[in-house]
């Protein structure tokens, strides 16, 4: 292992139980114990995973709809342990997954700004001083003391972005975030990520628009149904991975 | 965020130093989830936070009219003062109720969270006990109101050693942490749990003497008499309010026994928990 490798995946893999077989009451647990029916289904989302990001490079995921890609982010992220293997990763991440998954809906804009702020590990004081900042790039104003739930899903959404990129992290983990709110905000917020990326950020990304990623990434990794189909340069794997969706 | 090393390397100790860390990274979430809490607990009630202090003066009332008046408590042994006495065990035991409660649905109410953003998964249940202890505290200005009046009455006195309060509080909510952490924990794996502690907390609420004095059992003699009192002695949620009632009923130290049986039975809990909790925490993702 080379010391600068920003994240290191050795041998991943993530195993699941399928949901119909799974037990989650007591009841069932002893029915199915008297009947020997206590083995569920697995599910292997990830098999055997490997590949290295060094410092600046920015990794591209491709795959269709259940390949492992959100699962392998995750697992990037912190979020999910993996079954088996080992992740490695050094340096600050800003995991861009599922934004605003830490909004109430009762509480006010400027509430869930703290609120939302704190579950992604920012300090008070950070965000007393970056609070203007945010308000200013989602342009909501007029609505910063209006609880979430009266927001449309574009409004929060861009609440959602302008926090989750308010530090320069050294590892920037995004899907498929770029399409967030209206035209104008989408043009604002592919800026953003664009001058995250550009200024030196490690970047995990999934997409799936082989445009965007022959823009900006430098290596992709293809992955089906859980296995790595391919790791290598960018229009290699995507001339392979566009001409097997041809076929399907 | 700003999670340096994903797989920790080196001893217990140093484990130990960088929970601390992220503990301490995470205090202002903390302070954010509690603050939450509370506020959308309240909002859009026109008393708002009134209710935790007329809560349990209401509860009193209705238990002192039964007990005292129907059952005849009052002139039972060595109650002194019936309402002080039933107020002092329901609002410690509402505390550690309310806590439990709540912390029991913690981890699975919070699973879009979990699955979704990195942070210490503790978290959840350790907020909930601490929003119930905040609660707490108001029903404290509820105690504190009956117990002022019977005090200038001349039913209870009123002495220093009052101040030796917050220790048996702390033990309380440290002992509420460890029970949280195991329930939160339980819970993933069986939904039953839910359930399960509720009709646990209604036996643990007549198993311990709120309403009654522990007289009535030791009075009664029977060949099981010891047995349950020795049960009884078991419980921690007993030693908890009958160290309150110590200070607050007859206005004495409590002893240097009392203080370790708390403190060994809260830690005891506290460790407990943090092992469960620690051992169980990674699979929780695969049971959502």
């Amino acid at each position: 292992m080379e010391a600068n490798d920003l994240i290191k995946v050795e041998n991943v893999s993530m195993k699941f139980n399928l949901g119909n077989d799974k037990v989650t009451t007591l009841k069932e647990f002893f029915i199915k114990k008297i009947k020997h029916e206590l083995k569920s289904e697995e599910f292997w989302a990830l098999k055997n995973v490997s590949f290295e990001v060094q410092p600046g490079e920015v990794l591209g995921l491709v795959g269709t709809n259940g390949a492992g890609k959100s699962t392998l982010l995750k697992v990037i992220a912190g979020v999910m342990k993996p079954t088996t293997g080992n992740l490695t990763r050094i340096g600050t991440i800003a995991p861009m997954i599922e934004l605003g998954a830490g909004f109430d809906m009762e509480l006010t804009a400027r509430e869930n700004v703290f609120l939302n702020g704190a579950i992604l590990g920012y300090s008070k004081n950070f965000l007393v001083e970056k609070y203007n900042e945010i308000v200013e790039f989602s342009d909501l104003q007029q609505f910063m003391d209006v609880p979430v739930r009266n927001f449309s899903s574009g409004m929060v959404a861009r609440l959602a972005f302008a926090i989750a990129t308010l530090v320069a992290p050294e590892i920037l983990i995004v899907d498929e975030i770029l399409s967030v709110g209206d035209a104008p905000f989408q043009h604002k917020s592919e800026q953003k990520m664009m001058s995250m990326i550009n200024g030196g950020a490690t970047v995990v990304f999934v997409s799936h628009s082989s445009e965007t990623i022959r823009k900006i990434c430098s290596k992709v990794v293809w992955l089906d149904h859980g296995v790595t189909r391919m790791y290598g340069e960018v229009n290699e794997v995507l001339n392979a991975y566009n001409s097997y969706c041809d076929t399907i | 965020m700003f999670q340096h090393k994903s797989i920790l390397n080196g001893g217990m100790l140093l484990n130990f130093i960088k929970s601390l860390e992220v503990f301490k990274r995470y205090t202002y979430l903390i302070h954010q989830l509690v603050s939450r809490d509370f506020k959308v607990k309240y909002k859009r009630s026109i008393l708002g936070v009134l209710w935790s202090v007329l809560n349990p003066l209401f509860t009193m009332l209705i238990l002192n009219l039964v007990f005292a008046s129907l059952f005849n408590m009052k002139s039972y042994g060595k109650i002194k003062d019936y309402s002080v006495y039933l107020l002092t065990g329901l609002v410690l035991f509402n505390y550690f109720s309310e806590a439990t409660n709540l912390a029991v649905g913690s981890i699975v109410g919070n699973f879009n969270l979990i699955t979704k953003v990195y942070m210490p998964k503790y978290i959840f249940p350790f907020s909930k006990v601490l929003s119930s202890a905040l609660n707490l505290l108001f029903s404290l200005i509820a105690l504190y109101l009956i117990v002022g009046v019977e005090a200038l009455r001349g039913q209870v006195p009123f002495t220093w050693a009052n101040i030796l309060l917050p220790y048996d509080l702390v033990m309380l909510i440290i002992f509420a942490i460890g029970m949280g952490l195991i329930l939160s924990a339980l819970t993933v794996f069986f939904r039953d749990m839910f359930y399960i502690w509720g009709v646990a907390l209604t036996a643990w609420t007549y198993f311990t003497p709120i309403m009654y004095p522990i007289e009535i059992i030791s009075d009664h003699h029977s060949w099981f008499t010891p047995y349950l009192l020795f049960a009884m002695k078991l419980n921690p949620m007993y030693h908890y309010i009958n160290y309150a009632r110590t200070i607050i009923l007859f206005g004495n130290v409590p002893t240097l026994g009392q203080h370790v049986i708390l403190f060994v039975s809260s830690f005891v809990f506290l460790v407990i928990g943090v092992l469960f909790f620690r051992s169980k925490q990674d699979k929780f993702i695969y049971y959502i």
